[in-house]
């Protein structure tokens, strides 16, 4: 199973809110994450409208890479760039980051739409990346 | 070369795959082309095979009829298979490379705008029109494709000769060609048990006038010779060349070549080229018509007859499952009928022989294909591909699924994806991974191509960008043209265009591009990939996201003017500094929110720009690639080298100045966003040198803090003033963002000068004008922050504003860093409301003025720590290092109390002796009255320089300011700090000077003002309390009890005096037995005093009713203030205060030196003005000052001096002010009154709410005062006893004394017996009588009634007798008091209830009867 994941939170102007990426990081290729998911949105945007899940499973490809999205109810979107298929895993991860994420617009400090900084958040995902990522 | 006008892209399929007439011409009509400017026959004919308007009826494989209405031909000179190499990747390279080339400058696409991408454009627009190298690619690529063993497309259908009739023979001419090898080898191709067709022409030209007699003949003989298939062309008529009739003519006639070589060989160049010099229209027409002729009655029914043959060949492959399970059996049974009907050819492919079904079955297929019979062609192709597929002939295969996927789009429109795609798919996979023959990517390609073009044509984009992404990536150019188009083909997917995937599929283009060296169309791509981000990034919310357009429209509002102020300054600058920079960053470097792909697009085009000696652009995008932070520090490293290599070849470069040929050299500093300097965190320090703030601060001389300018009020526009010649450093705190460490270099500031009364600044000017200092290098660690100083010097008078900091960025880039804020957002106007109006910055700017003062301000030994109520000497050095003589030094102070000061005494003058704050003084007297200005004033402003103003009075008793400071000149101001109050304190100091001569300063004045602040901490030393009990002596005296303990664990304090200050009382120990040993106090420990307090002078009763005393002046100044609305004009007279001291040493202190008294008054100052301003809220503070005196008459003031006893030796001492006996005084109520005279008439409504709040406050006040205190005192004083037989029999006088100096009383006074105590016990009478109560009583009248006069005193007389000496308590007795009124207009709340009161004895009081 490959170790390489992206993850990203897009808000509801395209600008990511929280990017990271699980497992070997290669800053060489931290470009072509960007576009490929930033490419997936495109696809998000249609298929969204047609389930009425949350977790729209996967969305694009690219090469050997895979783009998974999950759109919350605000329209923000949680997208994840990974090789292996992992169906499940991904729809757990993804509904436990929106967990996160719904708690992070909880705090007051916090205005929607703006940069996620904090470093419980980050360190939160990689724990749930390490449950059920990896 | 222009541009391809193409055919439709169903034609272009259509004519890729037409029937191919191969001609043949002789020498003599090769020459009558040649004329023309033909190299061929072929080239003569070839426009007139396109779109042949044939209009005919013809019957299908299975003899159904349709109609062909018209048929596309290519006419070929020769004919061989497999005749030209496989594409190599460099040849494609070159072929792209050659088609881009041969388009126009590849401008942006028309969907890109200046503010992204157009949808309306990108939905409307062709793509075609997007990237027109790709059509020439397409057309080019196709027509090149050359005959292949699996396809019988390129094998000619027919072949057309042609003879001349100028030649001898023409008969024999075409028999030569007949037998010629091209013919043979189509021949060897094309028996499939049919006839190849021959067509022969014979060729007039007109030229040859001889043979026009003969040619009809001749052509007989032709037909006669080779039958029906036969005509005759007469060409080349226009013989008439040196008249050329009709010049509009020969244009035309050129460009019917003209266009047909632009649309089939786009990239062969022969605009100069002039064809058909010796044709007029009618040899046009003719041969128009001879091609038409030749098709519908030759060529087309020949290709029926092959069709119709073939069919019947290999009817029974087609002929369903019987056909195929007897295809099968054969297949498989007869081994011998395999190896007969395939071969395996050169490339190792298994093909078919020609005489094979399968291969009959695909020329079948290919022949109704050209004939436009898609439906039965698609059904032989499927039957041909099992057979194909079960041999593994991939080639064959993968061709055939080609041709079955192009006729399912060509007439099955409705299919289903499934069908088409994974047709297409499988045929393009096939081809590249299945089959192993060299030409195997050219044919992908053109399946590819194909495949996309059909597409195109009916609007399937959505598969579009899978077909060209499976196309063979075995040419970095050939994968660009593709991915573009992919990208392209996003725009056109679904309703809205998918811009995110255009940009994605670009950027890959672009990278493509970029590894097949063809750097324009790579800048191109990545150019569209910024613009599509950047609409991205500006297009609108989604609607059902008001809060958060709301909120971005507000951002972009807050944002926009900063940026447009940034680059509106910016520009001015590089306009200023003539480098010609442009700052419209925004414009040109990628900015959304995804920081990766933002500094890849920069870094890419600032490299493209790089190599094309675009510096200019170049710097843009690297000055972009370095403000990202988060940027890998692998990266960061890279960029900065490219980009201090980047300057270092525009550096090397010769300079244009008109930029002709696009390289501009940069000479003038770029600004760049490393390290970052935030303009909000610099600071500007006047006098560096120097300890405190510098500014120009509004002192209002009424106590308050000096306070920055309000701008308005002075009508500055600078808060920050210096001298010429002034030292001014500015702080910039530098931060390097990145992790990788860079050096700044000669660092420096950029400003602008304006000189005073000149509007105009010129940058010879700031030179001239002020000297800035340069750091030579600082060297910042990665996301390291340091704080620079650049001291700037001004040398004339005028405005300075910084600009921003240049530096050289390692020690190799020129660097110019704005340092601009926006001002205050402009709120006046419905224009400025409506729009973002901010006022010029002047945050980072000073003024230079020629008269202002220059002087050097410190302040030395200023303590952190101080025991509560020591003394500490700091001092004050004031010198004047300007120019000019400074007229006014004035110093405020914010703790008043804490502060002692002494007169200002010029450097060099030693003539008096600084002495301590303390004056001891051998002879001090234990009363004495000193008479001092009772006037409450500020106390917190010192005038130093300057002369004495009434309004600063007080300096009078504390301070004798100098007359003037000379330049050079210096004083010192001795300053004693005194622990006031326990606790943490911050201390300001302002020393605030102006060179005016104004003698008398205003109440608002502005002075350049240097500002300290000190933290002081106290801690405790000594605690001091003070209680009051009555005396039994006399109804006017106090008993004043002095606690005093000391609260620290090692210090051991001598008391050396105490001294008590009051107008009226004078106090007097009540034993002197506290000697110098006994005044001492140790760690821990506490000693207690008492004094006696009594009335100085006892005759004076009537002191309170003088109108000169402090009382009646708050009276007559608060009914003013009431009733007349009228500030005070008068002032309190001076008043007498009493000095009582009490020395506990060999010498005291002289409590009259002016240091001394001063610093006294001032505590007093500071406290009356805190009490007055909490028990009098209403009334306010600046009427304090003038309503009430500094000192009342019957306030004591305490203050105990000590000294330390071992240790450093401190002194100091511990005050109380304001100790209140305990009697009544209500004289203020009496303010309440109207006076006679003298009030206002009339009043508006809010001023009368607010003297009737005023005058309730005070009654109340009043009246709570009032409640517990008693208005009448009763002592009783005893005489001595006569022994009168068994009694003892003593006079009394009971003294009834009235407090109250309003009312009079009328009183019954009972004295009580001690046996009838008890029936008063119920009443409040004395409880703790413990005395004998048989042992006296009382002789005589007992009950008295009299009366007593505001503050007068009534004696009575009485006796007592007793029946055995001894100690008894006398205090027994009853006053019942009744005040005598008069009317009055006080409020009813204002009379106490103690007007009528009834009052026993408070304490007892022992009394010795008889002798002991």
């Amino acid at each position: 199973m490959s170790s390489t994941y992206y993850f990203a939170i897009v808000g509801t102007n395209d600008s990511p809110l929280y990017e990271t990426e699980l497992g070997v990081q290669r800053d060489e290729s931290k470009y072509l994450n960007q576009f490929i998911v930033h490419a997936a949105l495109d696809l998000v945007d249609d298929a969204q409208f047609m389930s009425t899940a949350c977790y729209l499973k996967i969305v694009d490809r690219y090469n050997d890479w895979n783009v998974s999205a999950y759109v919350t109810p605000s329209n923000t979107r949680l997208m994840l760039l990974h090789e292996a298929k992992a169906d499940d895993a991904i729809r757990l991860f993804f509904t436990d980051c929106h967990e996160l994420y719904l708690k992070t617009l909880l705090n007051p400090f916090y205005e929607p739409n703006t940069l996620i900084q904090s470093q419980a958040f980050d360190t939160k995902v990689n724990v749930l990346a390490k449950k059920y990522l990896f | 070369m222009p541009r391809a006008s193409l055919a439709q892209k169903k034609d272009f399929v259509t004519k890729a795959f037409c029937p191919r007439i191969l001609a043949l011409a002789s020498a003599g009509v090769q020459d009558a082309c040649t004329v023309n400017g033909f190299d061929s026959f072929a080239d003569l004919l070839s426009p007139f095979g396109q779109d042949v308007l044939t209009q005919i009826t013809i019957q299908d494989g299975q003899g159904a009829p349709y109609f062909l209405d018209k048929i596309n031909v290519r006419f070929t000179t020769d004919f061989v298979i497999e005749k030209s190499p496989a594409h190599s990747s460099s040849d494609v390279d070159s072929l792209v490379k050659t088609c881009a080339a041969a388009c126009i400058e590849p401008a942006d696409p028309s969907f890109v705008g200046s503010d992204g991408v157009v949808l309306d454009a990108a939905i409307a627009d062709d793509i075609s029109t997007w990237a027109p190298w790709y059509t020439l690619f397409r057309q080019q690529w196709v027509g090149d494709m050359q005959a292949s063993e699996h396809e019988t497309f390129m094998i000619p259908v027919a072949c057309l000769l042609v003879a001349s009739g100028s030649e001898a023979d023409p008969i024999g001419a075409l028999r030569a060609l007949q037998a010629s090898a091209a013919v043979q080898r189509v021949l060897t191709c094309g028996d499939g048990g049919t006839k190849m067709l021959f067509y022969y022409m014979l060729l007039h030209d007109g030229r040859d006038t001889a043979a026009l007699q003969t040619i009809d003949l001749q052509f007989d003989q032709v037909r006669k010779t080779f039958g029906q298939n036969s005509a005759l062309l007469k060409i080349n008529t226009n013989t008439d060349l040196l008249g050329a009739a009709d010049a509009s003519e020969r244009v035309k006639i050129s460009s019917i070549w003209g266009s047909d070589i632009a649309a089939t060989r786009p990239l062969v160049a022969h605009t100069d080229t002039s064809y058909g010099e010796m044709l007029t229209m009618r040899d046009v027409a003719a041969l128009r018509d001879a091609v038409k002729l030749m098709l519908v009655r030759s060529v087309v029914p020949h290709m029926q007859y092959v069709i119709r043959v073939l069919s019947d060949q290999t009817a029974s492959e087609r002929r369903g499952i019987t056909g195929r399970l007897f295809s099968a059996g054969r297949r498989y049974l007869n081994t011998s009928s395999k190896a007969e009907n395939t071969y395996v050819g050169a490339d190792g492919e298994v093909y078919y022989r020609h005489k094979s079904p399968e291969a009959m079955l695909r020329r079948l297929a290919d022949s109704s294909f050209m004939l436009k019979d898609y439906r039965f062609a698609q059904s032989v192709y499927q039957i041909a591909r099992r057979d194909f597929q079960s041999e593994k002939a991939w080639m064959c295969y993968a061709g055939a699924q080609e041709m079955i996927g192009v006729c399912k789009l060509l007439w099955e429109v409705q299919t289903t994806k499934a069908e088409f795609d994974s047709i297409f798919e499988d045929a393009v996979l096939t081809y590249t991974h299945k089959t192993r023959t060299p030409r195997r990517y050219s044919l992908a390609v053109r399946c590819t191509v194909v495949y996309y073009e059909l597409l195109k044509h009916h609007r399937f984009y959505v598969f579009a960008p899978g077909a060209l992404l499976r196309g063979p990536a075995f040419s970095a150019s050939l994968t660009a043209l593709l991915n573009e188009q992919a990208a392209y083909s996003y725009l056109k997917v679904g309703s809205r265009p998918n811009v995110r995937k255009f940009a994605f599929y670009a950027m890959l283009a672009s990278q493509s591009y970029q590894k097949a060296g063809m750097s324009d169309l790579a800048s191109r791509c990545l150019r569209m990939v910024r613009m599509s981000l950047k609409s991205r990034s500006q297009e609108p919310l989604r609607a059902d996201s008001d809060d958060e357009k709301d909120h971005g429209k507000l951002t972009a509002e807050i944002k926009s003017p900063t940026r447009a102020s940034m680059d509106e300054k910016a520009a001015a600058l590089g306009a200023a500094t003539g480098d010609g920079v442009n700052m419209d960053k925004a414009s040109v470097t990628a900015k959304t929110k995804w920081a990766a792909i933002d500094s890849y697009i920069n870094h890419e085009l600032g490299r493209q720009s790089m190599a094309a000696h675009n510096f200019d652009e170049a710097f843009q995008y690297f000055m972009a690639l370095m403000g990202d932070e988060k940027t890998p520090p692998k990266l960061q490293s890279k960029y900065l080298q490219e980009l201090l290599q980047l300057f270092l070849e525009s550096s090397d470069q010769p300079a244009t100045g008109d930029g002709s040929n696009g390289v501009v050299k940069h000479t003038g500093p770029i600004e760049l966003s490393i390290p970052s300097i935030d303009p909000q965190l610099v600071r500007i320090i006047m006098s560096p040198k120097l300890e405190g703030e510098d500014a120009m601060l509004e002192w209002r001389l009424d106590g308050s803090s000096p306070s920055k300018l309000s701008g308005g009020s002075s009508g500055l526009q600078q808060t920050r003033f210096c001298s010429a010649g002034e030292v001014v450093a500015v702080l910039l705190v530098v931060t390097n963002p990145l992790v990788i460490g860079v050096t700044l270099n000669n660092l420096t500031l950029e400003c602008a000068f304006e000189a005073a009364g000149d509007s105009a600044a010129t940058g010879a000017s700031v030179d001239s004008a002020l000297d800035i200092s340069t750091v030579t290098t600082v060297i910042l660690e990665g996301e390291q922050t340091t704080m620079v100083t650049v001291q700037i010097t001004p040398r004339r008078a005028g405005s300075v504003s910084i600009l921003g900091a240049k530096y050289l960025l390692c020690d190799i880039l020129p660097t110019f860093k704005s340092l601009v804020l926006p001002g205050r957002r402009m709120n006046d106007t419905k224009e400025q409301r409506m729009s973002v109006v901010h006022t010029p910055d002047t945050t980072l700017g000073f003024s230079v003025s020629s008269d202002l003062p220059r002087l050097e301000i410190t302040v030395d030994d200023l303590p952190d720590t101080l025991m509560s109520g020591s003394m500490h000497r700091a001092c004050l050095r004031v010198a004047n290092s300007g120019e000019l003589p400074c007229h006014s030094v004035t110093m405020w102070v914010s703790h008043p109390s804490f502060v002692g000061v002494r007169p200002p005494r010029l450097c060099g003058d030693e003539d008096e002796e600084d002495t301590g704050m303390y004056v001891s003084w051998p002879d001090v007297a234990k009363h004495e009255r000193i008479q001092v200005p009772n006037v409450l004033r500020d106390y917190s402003t010192f005038v130093l320089v300057g002369q004495q103003a009434d309004a600063l009075g007080s300096s009078a008793h504390c301070v004798e300011p100098l007359i003037s400071l000379g330049p050079g000149e210096a004083f010192t101001v001795p300053i004693w700090i005194r622990g006031d109050r326990v606790g943490a304190h911050t201390l300001s100091l302002c020393i605030g000077a102006n060179s005016a001569a104004a003698a008398v300063p205003k109440d608002l004045t502005v002075m350049r003002s240097r500002r300290f602040e000190v933290d002081l901490l106290v801690t405790p030393s000594l605690r001091v309390n003070a209680f009051v009990r009555p005396s039994t002596r006399n109804p006017r005296e106090r008993l004043l009890g002095v606690e005093v303990e000391n609260m620290h664990a090692e210090l051991s304090v001598q008391l050396v005096q105490t001294t008590f200050t009051s107008g009226f009382y004078e106090l007097v120990p009540v034993s002197n037995s506290l000697g110098p040993r006994k005044a001492l106090v140790g760690p821990r420990q506490s000693i207690s005093m008492v004094y006696r307090a009594r009335p100085h002078d006892m005759t004076q009763s009537d002191r309170l009713l003088r109108s000169d005393s402090p009382e009646m002046f708050a009276v007559r100044a608060l009914r003013q203030f009431i009733y007349s609305s009228e500030k005070p004009a008068s002032t309190p007279e001076a008043i007498d205060l009493i000095y009582s001291n009490n020395v506990f040493t060999d010498e005291g202190i002289d409590c009259k030196h002016h240091s001394l008294q001063s610093y006294i008054m001032r505590s007093q100052a500071h406290r009356r003005r805190n009490t007055l301003r909490s028990g009098y809220p209403l009334i306010p503070d600046k009427y304090h000052s003038v309503m009430f005196p500094l000192f009342e008459s019957f306030g004591i003031d305490f203050v105990l001096f000590w000294s330390q006893i071992g240790g450093p030796g401190r002194a100091g001492h511990h005050s109380i002010s304001g100790i209140d006996l305990g009697v009544p005084h209500d004289y203020l109520v009496e303010g309440l009154n109207p006076p006679t005279e003298g009030a206002a008439r009339t009043w508006l409504s809010d001023t009368m709410h607010d003297r009737e709040a005023l005058i309730h406050s005070i009654a109340s006040r009043s009246e709570a005062a009032l409640r517990s205190e008693r208005p009448l005192d009763v002592t009783i004083r005893v005489d001595a006893a006569q022994k009168s037989g068994p009694l003892y029999v003593a006079d009394v006088a009971v003294s009834v004394f009235n407090h109250s100096w309003r009312y009079g009383y009328q009183f019954t006074l009972d004295l009580l017996s001690p046996n009838e105590l008890d029936e008063f016990l119920a009443e409040g009478a004395r409880m703790d009588y413990s005395g004998s109560r048989a042992a006296w009583s009382w002789l005589g009248e007992t009950s008295y009634s009299a009366s007593v006069e505001p503050h007068g005193l009534t004696v009575l007389h009485a006796r007592l007798s007793c029946y055995a000496p001894g100690t008894i308590d006398v205090a027994l007795w009853r006053l019942q008091a009744s005040a005598s009124m008069e009317p009055t207009a006080v409020p009813a709340v204002a009379n106490s209830r103690n007007l009528d009161c009834v009052l026993y004895p408070a304490q007892p009081h022992f009394v010795h009867v008889g002798a002991i």
